[in-house]
């Protein structure tokens, strides 16, 4: 923490760059983090400037917390050291939508519902679907990476992204890739930054490909004895030439917060088609025979606006659900073929679990627990998904939780990581000690 | 290059898997570009273990260490332009698991492209990308260069299928990134290897997503008669809401050149032909055919091929695969360009292509990846004419910078390498460059692996220590 002389003389400094509000106790709880406080907030209006106040905190040795929404803030472990909120909503410019090149630039503070408006407007969209708070912004979601259900067909933000501009805390503006689909100029560091929590520069800016809205789309449900049952369903599914743009398999608290009518104790597969129509409709009728093979009384179709609702509330369930105030929220990265049986050993975790799984492999779980079990069931949980090559990452706990490592074990050796770390942030000023093994 | 140290590569991978003599080396000394430096020697590796041992020999002896999968990089990326050995991972070919209920493959790195999609079919599977060079190139050396191919525009390029490596650190330390799922906590460091041209690590295992072979495929060819209209037809199918599988483009030198060897029946004095496919589930596919044939009829298409049988659609491919061999037999050699554009752009550089190879008075064709923005300019030449050949370079480099010029970019597929490196400023200030040099350094400290590629030579020097 910055001694109260240091955060005079830097609150002077990043004023030359930013509007710097220097909060009382009161208008600093609205930017705490897992109880720290910011001793300044600073609010760039251009990428320049985030770069201009990224330089004078390292000089500093100033701890900052880039903030887009702050809708994903609890993800990660405490900050280690917190004093700037680096607020970049002020960056808020969509900077080019070629429509015919299916490229679309925005600047970090933009939010994807609003980019989703604008990209719509042209009978476009950016095919990801996270549920994510309408205060979700494109940087926010860079650094933590969440996925929708579309990524079945698609694929990730990773796969997404084509060009960013990142500030460091060199004081400089950095591109990588750019405007194009196909580029091989030099190292992938787009890759790098997707998912790095912020730790190794503040995304300004980001290039993605977009893509022509779907003709129509068909959405449909059953209901199954069990997650392992629906997870048969998805099997089957994914053995078939299908494209399916969503394969959720919800549990019978989170289907009934769908509005989907789900007997207690049973789980319901959500299916979606998107593209065009023929097509629409051969996959609501393979989906409903994938249904009945494993298991299923059979499928039902939602109408158009039926299944509007349902989804939505579903995002929203889900959005809402994971983030709560004293819930414990777990995403597990899995194989596909282990989700099933994996929800149904998490849902007998807890009370009032919610478990719900994309079949591409991320599944979540959120449930109530007694502060002192909280450490030994997220460990039985992390055992059983490493057993099945996957893993679990903690994003969400109850503040009286503590002695959690939320992160586990990386996919990749730390030191290898923490000199990435050491090269990009040689200070350790960006979001000190929230990555994985205290980067 | 010392006895002892032969001797002991020798120990590691066995007396007949170290090559020393002038005249297999010589074999190495160049890969599909045309400059030439001769190794030390040539190691060939047949496991993980071997890769380790080799590189904890040369990390102790400062040798620089060329990974090396089939050799037919199009950017000088294998060769040793520091000396030291190649190291030859061709032999590789293990397909370790084939895991289609999840969807992934393991794959040894000498394993060829299209070995592995011959051995997905069957289970009515495929690894996507498909670069021309498939039949020899390997999945190691793909994974160096991110290599693309006409599948990419709907299905991604290599990257986009890579979820986990093996990879033999520098110094010898086997390291594992990702692994089966998706987001496995922490940095993203197998996407960070991909295209990393060999610099950063030895790969020695690969996983990959593996997709449900499409269920119809429909093939239809595009005559035309103005490059400006293929271009419109590019963007139009697009606006449609299509995404096809492919949108090839080949124009008239090209044409020729294909008709002179292998008869693909394309029209002679058309301006271009555009190759169009899309798959995927059957219902419907029918639909996007005929109004992908509209699009093409709104934009002047002289006439409008669809193939109606699988000899047909192989018909309708054979000018596309047979361009690159072709164009090989109109002068004694060639040189493929690569560059990208927004697909916006594709009808405005191809036909500066053509005024700047006029300019420079050497003979040119153009294939592209049309969906893409990324072109391939084919010049036709003959090597042993010095004049010739700068000029050909010359031309090359001057439509790379046409490229840039457009917010394009100097290589859509084929990598930096040795070819490029010189050419990164126009694309990246002193500030990118330095961030690249941190990737380098974190990985490879000691500057061992592939040395002397992507970053220009300033930016090359590893810090001291
Ligand atoms: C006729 C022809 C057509 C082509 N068509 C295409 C195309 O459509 N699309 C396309 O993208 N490319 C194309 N290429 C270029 C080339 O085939 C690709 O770049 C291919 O991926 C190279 O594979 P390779 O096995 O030959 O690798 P190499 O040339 O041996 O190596 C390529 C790079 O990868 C590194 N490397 C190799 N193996 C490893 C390993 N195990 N670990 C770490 N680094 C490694 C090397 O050091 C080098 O930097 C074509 C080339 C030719 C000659």
């Amino acid at each position: 923490m910055l001694s109260a002389d240091a955060v005079g003389r830097l609150a002077g400094q990043l004023a030359g760059a930013a509007e710097v509000q220097v909060p009382d106790e009161q208008a600093t709880a609205a930017w705490a983090v897992r109880g720290r406080r910011p001793s300044l907030i600073c609010v760039p209006a251009a990428p320049e400037a985030v770069a201009a106040a990224l330089a004078l905190c390292d000089q500093t040795g100033a701890a900052v917390l880039p903030w887009g929404g702050g809708s994903q803030q609890r993800l990660g472990e405490p900050p280690s050291a917190y004093d700037v909120a680096l607020v970049v909503r002020g960056l808020d410019q969509l900077v080019e939508f070629e429509p015919a090149n299916l490229t679309a630039t925005v600047q970090a503070g933009v939010r994807l519902a609003d980019l989703q408006a604008a990209l719509g407007a042209k009978g476009q969209w950016l095919p990801y679907d996270p549920p994510v708070s309408p205060a979700a912004t494109i940087g926010g979601l860079l650094a933590t990476n969440p996925s929708g259900p579309y990524r079945l067909k698609v694929g990730g933000l990773r796969d997404l992204l084509i060009g960013t501009v990142v500030a460091t805390p060199f004081g400089s503006l950095a591109k990588a890739g750019g405007r194009v689909v196909k580029n091989v100029t030099g190292y992938d560091l787009n890759k790098l930054y997707v998912g790095s929590l912020g730790t190794l520069g503040v995304v300004v800016e980001a290039t993605f490909k977009t893509s022509p809205r779907p003709e129509t789309e068909g959405s449909w449900y059953a209901v199954f004895a069990s997650a392992a049952q629906a997870g048969a369903a998805v099997g089957e599914l994914l053995r078939t030439s299908l494209t399916p743009s969503g394969l959720e398999v919800l549990n019978d608290r989170v289907a009934a917060a769908a509005d989907l009518p789900v007997p207690a104790g049973r789980w319901a597969l959500l299916g979606r088609a998107s593209g065009f129509r023929p097509a629409v409709d051969r996959h609501l009728a393979e989906f409903a025979k994938a249904a009945r093979r494993a298991g299923a009384a059979g499928a039902e179709q939602l109408d158009e606006s039926a299944a509007g609702r349902v989804w939505s509330a579903y995002a929203g369930f889900a959005c809402q659900k994971r983030w709560q105030d004293d819930t414990l929220t777990c995403r597990f990265a899995l194989p596909p073929d282990s989700v099933g049986r994996l929800a149904d050993l998490a849902a007998s975790h807890g009370g009032e679990a919610a478990v719900w799984a994309q079949a591409s492999g991320a599944a979540f779980w959120t449930a109530a627990l007694a502060p002192g079990e909280a450490g030994r069931a997220v460990a039985q949980l992390r055992a059983a998904a490493r057993a099945a090559a996957g893993a679990l990452v903690v994003e969400n706990y109850p503040a009286d939780v503590s002695d959690l490592n939320v992160w586990g074990p990386p996919g990749g050796p730390s030191e290898l990581m923490r000199a990435v770390k050491r090269e990009y942030d040689p200070r350790g000023i960006l979001n000190p000690g929230r990555f994985v093994d205290g980067i | 290059m010392r006895p002892a140290l032969l001797q002991q590569l020798k120990q590691i991978v066995g007396p007949e898997d170290v090559l020393t003599s002038d005249r297999d080396l010589m074999a190495y000394e160049y890969d599909a570009t045309v400059e030439k430096f001769l190794p030390e020697a040539v190691v060939f590796a047949s496991s993980t273990q071997e890769v380790a041992a080799v590189l904890r020999l040369t990390y102790q002896n400062k040798v620089p260490v060329v990974p090396r999968g089939a050799g037919t990089n199009l950017s000088g990326g294998t060769l040793p332009v520091k000396g030291g050995i190649v190291l030859e991972l061709s032999r590789m070919t293990r397909v370790l698991t084939i895991d289609t209920a999840n969807q992934r493959a393991v794959v040894e790195p000498g394993v060829i492209n299209l070995d592995l999609q011959n051995l997905l079919a069957p289970l009515g599977f495929t690894y996507a990308p498909d670069p021309a060079s498939q039949k020899v190139s390997t999945m190691g050396g793909n994974v160096g260069e991110d290599s693309g191919g006409p599948h990419c525009l709907k299905y991604g390029v290599t990257s986009n299928h890579i979820v986990g490596l093996e990879v033999v650190l520098p110094n010898g330390e086997v390291i594992h990134t990702g692994g089966a799922v998706e987001d496995s906590p922490g940095y993203d460091l197998t996407g960070l290897l991909v295209g990393s041209e060999g610099t950063l690590g030895v790969v020695t295992k690969i996983t990959v997503r593996i997709i449900r072979l499409p269920e119809t495929i429909k093939t239809l060819l595009g005559v035309y008669d103005r490059l400006e209209d293929v271009g419109q037809t590019v963007s139009d199918i697009i606006a449609a809401g299509i995404i096809p599988a492919t949108l090839e483009l080949l124009d008239r030198p090209v044409i020729n050149a294909v008709e002179d060897s292998v008869q693909a029946g394309y029209p002679r004095d058309a301006a271009a032909v555009l190759l169009i496919e899309v798959d995927g589930v059957g219902d419907g596919l029918e639909r996007q055919a005929d109004l992908i044939v509209e699009l093409c009829q709104k934009n002047k298409v002289r006439e409008v091929r669809v193939a109606k049988s699988a000899a047909e659609r192989d018909a309708l491919w054979a000018g596309r695969r047979g361009a690159f061999g072709a164009v090989a037999r109109v002068r004694p050699s060639y040189l493929v360009q690569d560059g990208t554009v927004p697909r916006t752009e594709l009808a405005a550089i191809l036909r500066k292509v053509l005024e700047i190879s006029a300019a420079h008075n050497v003979t040119v064709g153009n294939v592209a990846h049309a969906g893409d923005g990324n072109l391939h300019p084919l010049f036709m030449y003959d090597p042993k004419d010095k004049d010739e050949a700068r000029r050909v370079h010359e031309a090359g480099a001057e439509i790379l910078k046409a490229c840039v010029d457009v917010q394009g970019t100097l290589s859509g597929e084929h990598g930096i390498g040795l070819e490029k490196q010189k050419m990164m400023p126009w694309r990246f200030g002193p500030t990118e460059m330095d961030v690249m040099a941190k990737v380098k350094q974190v990985w490879d400290p000691a500057d061992l692996l592939n040395p002397g590629k992507i970053l220009p030579p300033e930016y090359q020097t590893a810090k001291a220590g």
